[in-house]
């Protein structure tokens, strides 16, 4: 590993590093203040009917999309459905309303 | 949702393919850029969507960022409803038309009707409102109910009260018409009472001026005193008034026979004399002799003939009488007791419906039966019947009546 690298790998660590510590930092103003920590940290907002609907809001964009897995980003993290025929129902910027019959709802880091 | 859709449809939508390798870059920058997209769905790497149609064209410069190749699978919207069919013109034309059909038709007046008016004829009414206006054709809502019913009371007299009511592209007038003064004669008829008609059991009463003096389930004989025509009143003394009233009561009508079970009857036979005479100037001159004609045996019937002529200018009748001696025999006949109730049953009613008045209505019906003297049987066929036994009677004895408030 050349002289560079290293030292983009250790800023890309130190940008890690404080971005966690930007997080907590919101999160802990979120509990001072008691406010939704959606608002302020920018996680997704999700909302599950059962296995058929699901909301999701504050993503930023769809990641893969087939009518078995859907992937999304949002800022922190991404979400992942399985299921089988899903749908995008409705979609604005900052909305995602998705219908079908779901066998598998994760996070990925 | 049924809003949403049909706004969709009254806006235009398209049903677009999108495919190609980055179809979910496609999907993120259409939103990115505000175009409506809904019903996203994925078939075998192929994206259908819905996309509003005035979202379309900008979608061209993002199929070609990405790559992704936008088809066209089905055009929906009212917009494209009509492109489809404007060379239709006969299919527009009847749209149109039906459109404007259902539009008068449900703003304008298409019939009216009349209801309430029994003397007043339906005719007349309608010249009347033809007159003020309302007729079939006219505009719904210019009808101003007030104004039609203050103009047609002012134009027809007989009309006491009239309601014009407007539902949708009907009207209704109902008539309240003036109580014609000659239908009331009790109010300024002469003092009477009302007395019962016939024997009865007080049923109901319906006593409209009067002092009643019976009450439900009383017995009442005919001419017996029901409503009074004296009323009396503590404060201000009594007057006399013209009573009258509906008095409803149980009455009866019966016939009885006595019926023998053991009768003759008379069989005849084909043996007939004729025999004439004749009748002149009212005297009738027989053409046979009698004598030669058993009375126990045969049984006489004649039938007159009468020829009118004019002898001289004077009137005359010359009449023939025929006599048919017809022949029979006594036979004597048995009958049972159910047989002779049967028989009498129905000779009996006959009798007793003629004697039913046909204002009366028939509650029950009764027959009785009993043996009498051995051999004969009483059949009693009872009608029991519900009737207005009202009748005005004078009031007997009115200089008796003393006027001064000591008086009665």
């Amino acid at each position: 590993m050349n002289n560079s690298a290293r030292h983009n790998d250790r800023d890309n660590r130190r940008d890690r590093k404080k971005e966690r510590d930007e997080d907590t930092l919101k999160e802990k103003i979120a509990d001072a203040v008691d406010i939704s920590k959606d608002t302020i940290l920018g996680i997704p907002l999700v909302s599950m009917i059962g296995d058929r609907e699901i909301t999701i809001e504050n993503y930023i964009g769809i990641l893969e999309y087939t009518d078995t897995v859907i992937r999304i980003k949002c800022k922190a993290l991404s979400v992942r459905l399985e299921g089988k025929n899903l749908e995008l129902k409705t979609m604005t910027r900052s909305f995602l309303y998705i219908t079908g019959r779901f066998k598998c709802f994760s996070y990925e880091y | 949702m049924l809003f949403i859709r049909i706004l969709n449809f009254l806006k235009g939508y398209l049903i677009i393919t999108a495919s190609g390798r980055f179809t979910e870059r496609f999907i993120n920058i259409c939103v990115r850029r505000n175009m409506t997209m809904w019903d996203v769905k994925s078939e075998n790497g192929v994206i259908i969507a819905k996309l509003s149609a005035s979202d379309f064209f900008k979608i061209r410069d993002v199929a070609r960022i990405t790559s992704t190749s936008v088809r066209i699978k089905r055009r929906i919207g009212l917009g494209f409803l009509c492109r489809r069919y404007r060379n239709r013109w006969p299919l527009i034309f009847a749209v149109i038309l039906f459109t404007a059909i259902i539009y008068y038709t449900s703003t304008h007046v298409m019939s009216i009707e009349v209801t309430g008016n029994q003397r007043i004829p339906t005719d007349k009414i309608l010249d009347e409102l033809n007159q003020t206006g309302l007729k079939t054709g006219i505009k719904a809502e210019d009808i101003v109910p007030d104004q039609i019913r203050n103009q047609i009371m002012i134009m027809d007299e007989d009309v006491s009260w009239l309601g014009v009511n407007v539902r949708g592209s009907r009207v209704y007038i109902e008539v309240a018409e003036r109580i014609d003064s000659e239908s009331i004669p009790h109010e300024t008829g002469e003092p009477c009472n009302v007395v019962a008609a016939k024997d009865g059991i007080i049923s109901s009463m319906q006593v409209k001026q009067g002092q009643t003096m019976i009450k439900k389930g009383d017995g009442v004989r005919e001419g017996d005193l029901l409503v009074s025509g004296i009323m009396d009143s503590t404060y201000g003394g009594f007057r006399t008034v013209h009573a009258y009233g509906e008095i409803w009561a149980r009455t009866e009508y019966s016939a009885s026979a006595d019926y023998p079970l053991v009768y003759t009857k008379r069989e005849y036979s084909d043996n007939v004399k004729t025999f004439l005479g004749l009748d002149l100037l009212g005297n009738c001159v027989d053409l046979f002799s009698r004598k030669h004609i058993d009375d126990s045996r045969f049984e006489e019937r004649s039938t007159n003939y009468v020829y009118k002529t004019n002898i001289w200018g004077r009137d005359i009748e010359i009449g023939a009488k025929r006599y048919d001696f017809v022949g029979y025999d006594t036979v004597e006949i048995h009958r049972t007791v159910s047989e002779a109730v049967e028989e009498a049953e129905t000779e009996l009613t006959k009798q007793v419906e003629a004697e039913v008045p046909g204002s009366a209505k028939v509650v029950s019906k009764n027959t009785d039966h009993n043996i009498v003297s051995g051999e004969t049987v009483r059949v009693t066929v009872t009608w029991y019947c519900d009737e207005n036994i009202a009748k005005e009677a004078p009031i007997e004895d009115m200089e008796d009546i003393d006027y001064t408030d000591d008086g009665i």
